[in-house]
């Protein structure tokens, strides 16, 4: 028993001592490739050098005398400080604002217990994709056509536009009580339906009309806003952004709206088709849907690569592998059951996380950098690349609170006979929301320190200024930049913690 | 011939270096936040306390004692260094500082005639002074042999050099710190012993005698403060002010020295209005200077600090590891004082109950408690360190940032695309890891 137990003992010894060699080798490898060494730090020249700069941050440039009247006031640089860095906290704000809103839908897709019971027959998925760009593209250019009817309308007068937005209005209002006094009755026949449905299409329309009216509206009101209100110009500006994002927008939108409409609607009649039909005829029902399902996305993807790669021969990567694939993919479902329900909730899950994670891994400062490419420099691409990355990071974080959420409620809802949008409404949203509020703050946080450097690759806010002041040796006035970033930075730590400590 | 392209090779090479600086800082971080979170957290803090006498008495003995801790740590560093000229001399001399602190330590008892119980304090604590400083002596000895050894090691081990590296620069560091410690230690001895002698004598004396104590101790520790801190001012040059003063040694001197004496005098008259014996709550003070730097750091991001360090170090890696290390320490500080406030009451109580002092109760009943929590935020600085070493190359911090800093601003798109995927690659690959790890941990 004790040469057993002894020799166990010097085997743990024995791996014990071979660990910390292990980890001794790590590190001393790391210290030669991190060029850890003191000769530069001890270097007397250096060390100059450094207490030098010291001198002159701890010296900000706060304050200026008048070399005439001898008056003291705020130095340019203190000027400049404030203004920038109310830019970065705004810059933090509308990128926490943004990021937040965004990453909500997505997180949902992100969460396992809600995305796991999501299935649906094969037929159902490819009649969707099949649907998905149809739909996109009949309502795009429904959107687009009326668009351009708006802008026709504004190119007249601005009366004409106010005018054609009441009628807009008046119509709406019309088609919405006939509407309503139809729903009441009871029983409508197939006919009443219809009319129904031919209805809301026509509200749609006539509020995408509605729309663009308002946006060319605002335009023009943003514009006069910006050159008359004085100080409150920023208020026009506001509008027209705004308007302008609409106008912008708008088609864009609308068609992925109508794309996921029709993708809804093509999964939902797959479904009951497949389900209602017989084995035989909806095997070939799944054959011919995903045949062309597959042929549309792959068709998708080959026309993507194509715009990025601009390939010698286009249709290389997206007609003959569109094709191709279709046809093999259409043998190939031959082979399965047609009523076997397959996991794309998963396949979703799997997916959102996979580029979660991967736009998580890309600090917000590399992004930084295409997006000043993109926009141009300045804090517009800051807050791009801000909210981008808290998309990722929120999607994640949220989408882990609601696979931590409590299945009592859950089951409760459903046992009602609530659908997934209700159940998500009533039993996930209530138990998610103030863990969303903490991480929303959380990532105001981190919006606020990460907007302070985001503009050492050009994209505004105080880190702009800091890294040019750094570069041209002006140290005084880089001093005055790091102190706004510190006091600021603490202020709002402060404020958000107490918030926090309030809400959970 | 297709083969990996330049880039490509270029990005792993400053890849690794980049997991390495992330490391580095991580490790080091850690190690020194450890401590500073026990200065930080509230409930063990908020028990210190003691009078104004001792605190004083403490700030008093300080300076002395880094002054001669500092002087002597520098001539044994001086001696250390003299006698290593001579490898041979130098071997020797540790071997003989080894038999010298063995004799001291084991055979004193015999040397001196006596038991240990019969031995007089002051001969014990001359003892342990002279042991502390031969070791000193030999560690200083270690440090010059091992940088000897280091440097022959770095050019004959081919491949391994690194291993001589490391042991280069770790003797090196041993070499320049002692001095310092010698004076930190010394420092420390010299104020507990004078907060214990303050203490003892206000508690002893009667409440006139303590409260003229007081009074007196509080002139010239306030004083001496008011100086040092003034003394800093002046030559960090805060707002300009050594601007305004005069800056020849005599005059610039009475210029510090007179506020300094002023307030001392004016602290001294308020010092009578408080009750010599009551407790000063010094913990709380510690606590809220301590919380104000780590947040203060913790503001100003890496990158920022970077800018200032690469000025210090020189552009490459060794800035980004110091960032990034001084704003782990902030931010790590922070997280482990915050959980070291959370844990339980009862182990502490029971702990305390046994009558163990401030230091074992810390070693028995908080850390256990603590240990798992200071893990998982171990992980979570490192996962934080990956990410924001990647860019702390931006401003010349080392590692791929730098790499790929430069080929955006070169418009190298397609060289700056291998670095970017290899970033989102190997910081997602690493993420998995550390969580699963963090997993099997908690």
């Amino acid at each position: 028993m004790e040469t057993v137990s002894s020799r166990i003992a010097g085997r743990h010894l024995l791996r014990t001592i071979l660990i910390v060699i292990a980890v001794l080798l790590v590190y001393a490898f790391a210290v030669q490739a991190t060029q850890i060494n003191l000769e530069k730090p001890l270097d007397p020249a250096r060390q100059e050098n450094l207490i030098r700069v010291l001198r002159l941050l701890a010296d900000p440039d706060l304050v200026s005398v008048d070399a005439e009247t001898g008056n003291w006031g705020p130095s340019e640089a203190t000027i400049v400080t404030i203004e920038r860095i109310v830019e970065t906290i705004f810059m933090a704000l509308l990128a926490s604002t943004l990021g937040t809103a965004l990453a909500v839908p997505v997180s949902f897709l992100a969460a396992r217990n809600l995305m796991a019971p999501v299935t649906a027959p094969l037929a159902a998925i490819m009649a969707a994709l099949v649907a998905l760009p149809v739909g996109g593209w009949i309502t795009w250019q429904i959107t687009s056509r009326i668009s351009s009817l708006a802008v026709t309308i504004g190119d007249f007068s601005l009366f004409a536009v106010l005018g054609a937005l009441i009628a807009c209005l008046v119509v709406m209002w019309l088609l919405w009580r006939a509407g309503a006094s139809a729903a009441i009755e009871e029983g409508a026949a197939r006919a009443e339906r219809t009319s129904f449905f031919v209805r809301v299409i026509l509200i749609v329309f006539i509020t995408i009309l509605a729309l663009a009216l308002v946006a060319l509206l605002g335009l023009e009101a943003g514009a006069w806003m910006e050159d008359n209100l004085g100080i409150f110009w920023f208020v026009g500006n506001f509008i027209a952004v705004s308007a302008d994002f609409v106008r912008v927008f708008l088609p864009p939108i609308v068609a992925l709206i109508g794309g996921l409409l029709a993708a809804s609607y093509g999964s939902r009649y797959g479904q009951e088709a497949v389900l209602s039909l017989q084995e035989g005829p909806a095997r070939i029902l799944t054959a011919v849907l995903t045949a062309l399902g597959t042929a549309v996305t792959i068709f998708a993807i080959g026309s993507f690569l194509n715009w990025l790669y601009q390939f010698d021969h286009p249709q290389n990567w997206t007609t003959y592998p569109s094709l191709i694939g279709g046809a093999v993919a259409g043998l190939l479902s031959l082979l399965i059951k047609p009523k076997q329900p397959f996991a794309i909730g998963m396949l979703i899950y799997s997916i959102s996380r996979s580029i979660l994670n991967v736009l998580r891994a890309i600090e917000p400062l590399i992004m930084g950098i295409v997006f000043v490419v993109w926009v141009g420099l300045g804090p517009f691409a800051g807050i791009m690349a801000l909210t981008l990355h808290s998309i990722a990071a929120l999607g994640k974080l949220f989408s882990e609170q609601i696979e931590g959420i409590d299945d009592g409620p859950v089951e409760a809802i459903t046992a009602t006979g609530a659908n997934r949008l209700q159940t998500i409404t009533y039993a996930v949203v209530p138990q998610v929301i103030p863990p969303f509020t903490a991480f929303a703050l959380y990532r105001w946080d981190i919006n606020v320190r990460m907007s302070t450097i985001i503009g050492f690759v050009g994209g505004g806010g105080i880190g702009f200024v800091l890294s040019q002041n750094i570069q041209l040796l002006r140290y005084r006035q880089a001093s005055v930049m790091m102190l706004a970033i510190a006091v600021v930075v603490i202020l709002l730590d402060y404020a958000s913690s107490r918030i926090r400590r309030r809400i959970i | 011939m297709t083969g990996l392209s330049s880039t490509t090779i270029e990005t792993l090479q400053r890849m690794l270096e980049t997991i390495l600086m992330a490391l580095m800082a991580s490790t080091l971080g850690t190690i020194l936040a450890v401590p500073i979170s026990f200065l930080g957290a509230r409930n063990i803090m908020e028990d210190v306390g003691s009078p104004l006498a001792a605190v004083m008495a403490a700030i008093i003995a300080l300076p002395f004692g880094a002054a001669l801790g500092g002087f002597i740590g520098s001539r044994i560093s001086y001696l250390a260094e003299s006698l290593s000229d001579s490898l041979i001399l130098g071997l020797g001399g540790f071997v003989a500082a080894i038999l010298l602190l063995l004799l001291v330590f084991f055979f004193g008892d015999r040397v001196l005639g006596g038991r240990r119980s019969n031995v007089p304090g002051w001969v014990s604590t001359l003892r342990v002074t002279l042991a502390v400083i031969i070791a000193f002596f030999a560690l200083g000895l270690l440090a010059q042999l091992g940088m000897v050894f280091g440097d022959w090691l770095r050019d004959i081990l081919g491949f391994f050099s690194f291993i001589g590296n490391f042991i280069y620069v770790v003797s090196d560091l041993l070499r320049v710190s002692l001095p310092l410690l010698m004076g930190l230690l010394a420092a420390g001895v010299f104020a507990s012993y004078g907060s214990r002698l303050g203490q003892e004598a206000v508690l002893r004396l009667p409440e006139a005698g303590a409260r003229t104590l007081t009074a007196g101790l509080t002139a010239v520790g306030t004083a001496i403060f008011i100086f040092m801190i003034s003394y800093a001012v002046n030559w960090i040059c805060l707002l300009g002010i050594c601007r305004r003063l005069p800056q020849e040694s005599p005059n610039l001197y009475i210029a510090l020295a007179i506020p300094a004496i002023v307030i001392g005098l004016i602290a001294a008259a308020l010092s009578l209005r408080v009750p010599p014996k009551r407790e000063l709550p010094t913990g709380m003070a510690t606590y809220s200077v301590t919380r104000t730097t780590l947040n203060v750091l913790r503001a100003i991001e890496p990158v920022i600090m970077g800018f200032v360090l690469v000025i210090w170090v020189g552009i490459g890696p060794f800035a980004g590891v110091l960032a990034l290390m001084l704003h782990s320490i902030a931010d790590l500080g922070k997280l482990f004082s915050e959980q070291v406030e959370n844990i339980d009451d009862g182990p502490v109580e029971a702990v305390v109950a046994t009558g163990a002092n401030e230091l074992q109760t810390i070693n028995f009943a908080v850390v256990p408690q603590i240990v798992p929590h200071y893990l998982a935020f171990i992980f979570y600085r490192w996962d934080i360190n990956v990410r924001l070493s990647t860019i702390i190359g931006f401003v010349g911090g080392g590692g791929i940032g730098l790499l790929l800093f430069r080929s955006t601003n070169l418009t190298q798109y397609r060289q700056a695309s291998v670095m970017v995927i290899a970033i989102a690659v190997v910081v997602t690959l690493l993420d998995f890891i550390s969580s699963t790890v963090r997993r099997r941990i908690i």
